[in-house]
């Protein structure tokens, strides 16, 4: 499978990897998000799987900081973010009520409730 | 040219069920791909209800009479038929009935026309339907059902061909659609469906990580160039806010949707458009009634499931949202679905399922995470070693 990806400058299927090998604790996963993160630096999608795969590591400034970047940069499936916090397995469950990822979590909703006005 | 009966019968509900193609050898798509695009340009018309051809093919496939099909779609119209090719030339014969009880709608023993092409003879269709189901059509209606979207009927059935093609969302499927999109752009380079379709295939390969970026960035400038062409052309919206998921720009979904809702077009494209621009900016609740008005014309369509089962979970309509898994024949969207509705059953047997079939590290690493919590760790450790 890796041997396949590297074959591709696809971001999606690094960040594949990058959980995977978080889900091992094998740091490798860096390497993985590094990669993905060449190919699309400001890419909201890649950069809130970047966040899980850092919280995964037990990373979790990384983690935050990364859920940060993509919600500023666009990021608005909250409700992947809503999973992450109900799912004991997800790499953001530990930070679930952590300050940081509330305030982002309410930065969301507000900018989608903003939305919902404008369209 | 044409001959018909002249008794219009009002009917609200359509099924139009695959032609059978008659005798060219290379027809086996003619029929249904005929069919997809007619009800595609009976959608135009607001008051009625439209089933597509790929909703009936499963109850056909049990052997089912189209009375029988009809009655089991809750549609009050069955149109079914042939067509036959010789040369270019298309012979359509088409019968309507009522789905209660079988009585023939259409006096002379149905429809019966022959068209020089392809698109003439889909166009001519739509409208002798449209006006025996005594459907009034204004002039922009009946005009946009008229319209050639190309002037090479070559290029027209390419995109038929490759449409059918990106149904089924493997590698080998998803290259022919490209390939049959690429042939037809080469014949009619300003034909704006092609490229908006092309467009599809592209970032499909990429969103199942079976290219590169690249793939990602000539869907995008394949979406622009169908706009610049026509900027009629929902199929290229809906790529586009497919792609805008990918760099960062749901909320230019948005824009993108508000003009295919301007546009006052409820085709299953222009359906999903909106609907799929409301979900990715936070808004399942929005996306909920415009898909399921989707799936009403094209219940079989994979895609369109599993943006309304994610909807439903999203909005918090478990019901409605376990009832549409429960019929997903993708497993890694049952299995995503699943998750966020609690069901563990339907997960772990999805989870198994994405790790035996796929090769994608993403939807193989979700479904790892997935079972890690639904503890069946035994069971994933033996597939991921195998």
């Amino acid at each position: 499978m890796e041997e396949d990806a590297a074959k591709l400058a696809n971001e999606r299927t690094r960040i594949g990897l990058a959980l995977l090998y978080g889900a091992l604790g094998d740091r490798k996963a860096y390497d993985q998000v590094r990669l993905a993160l060449e190919v699309n630096p400001a890419d909201p999608w890649t950069l809130f799987w970047a966040s899980e795969v850092y919280g995964l590591l037990g990373d979790d400034e990384k983690a935050l900081a990364s859920l940060q970047q993509a919600a500023d940069r666009g990021f608005l499936s909250i409700f992947y973010l809503d999973l992450q916090r109900e799912h004991s397995s997800r790499g953001l469950y530990h930070l679930r009520n952590h300050p940081r990822l509330l305030a982002i979590r309410t930065q969301l909703a507000n900018r989608i409730d903003h939305l919902r006005r404008v369209y | 040219m044409t001959r018909v009966s002249h008794s219009p019968t009002v009917v609200r509900s359509l099924l139009i069920l695959p032609l059978e193609s008659v005798n060219s050898a290379d027809s086996d798509y003619l029929g249904e791909g005929i069919s997809e695009q007619i009800t595609a340009k009976l959608s135009a018309v607001p008051s009625l209800r439209l089933t597509s051809a790929a909703a009936a093919q499963r109850i056909l496939a049990t052997g089912a009479s189209p009375q029988e099909a009809g009655r089991r779609l809750n549609v009050e119209a069955v149109l079914f038929g042939s067509i036959r090719r010789i040369d270019r030339r298309v012979r359509v014969n088409a019968q309507l009935i009522r789905s209660e009880d079988g009585q023939v709608l259409w006096a002379e023993g149905g429809l019966h026309l022959e068209a020089r092409d392809l698109l003439e003879a889909e166009s001519l269709v739509a409208t002798a339907i449209a006006a025996h189901l005594g459907q009034a059509l204004t002039a922009s209606e009946r005009g946009a059902m008229m319209r050639r979207p190309t002037s090479s009927a070559e290029a027209f059935e390419l995109l038929v061909r490759g449409k059918l093609a990106l149904r089924s969302r493997t590698d080998v499927r998803l290259s022919l659609a490209e390939k049959l999109f690429q042939e037809a752009i080469q014949l009619d380079p300003k034909f704006a469906e092609a490229f908006a379709w092309l467009a599809m295939a592209n970032y499909e390969q990429f969103s199942q990580g079976l290219r590169g970026d690249e793939a990602k960035r000539k869907a995008l400038e394949n979406a622009h160039k169908a706009l610049r062409l026509d900027p009629s052309v929902a199929a290229a919206r809906l790529a586009l806010i497919r792609i805008f998921h990918s760099t960062g720009q749901a909320e230019e979904g948005l824009r993108e949707a508000a003009i295919v809702s301007r546009s006052g077009m409820a085709d299953v494209e222009s359906l999903w458009a909106v609907a799929e621009a409301y979900l990715r900016t936070g808004m399942p609740d929005r996306s909920i009634p415009l898909l399921q008005r989707a799936m009403a014309i094209d219940p079989e369509n994979e895609n369109l499931r599993s943006r309304l089962s994610a909807a439903a979970c999203w909005a918090g309509q478990y019901n409605l949202g376990l009832q549409v898994v429960n019929t997903s024949t993708s497993s890694f969207n049952a299995m995503l679905n699943a998750s966020g509705l609690g069901n563990a059953e339907i997960v772990r047997a999805n989870a198994m399922r994405v790790m035996r079939d796929y090769r994608d590290p993403f939807p193989f690493a979700i479904a790892w995470l997935v079972l890690r919590e639904y503890s069946d760790m035994g069971e994933a450790r033996r597939i991921w070693r195998a």
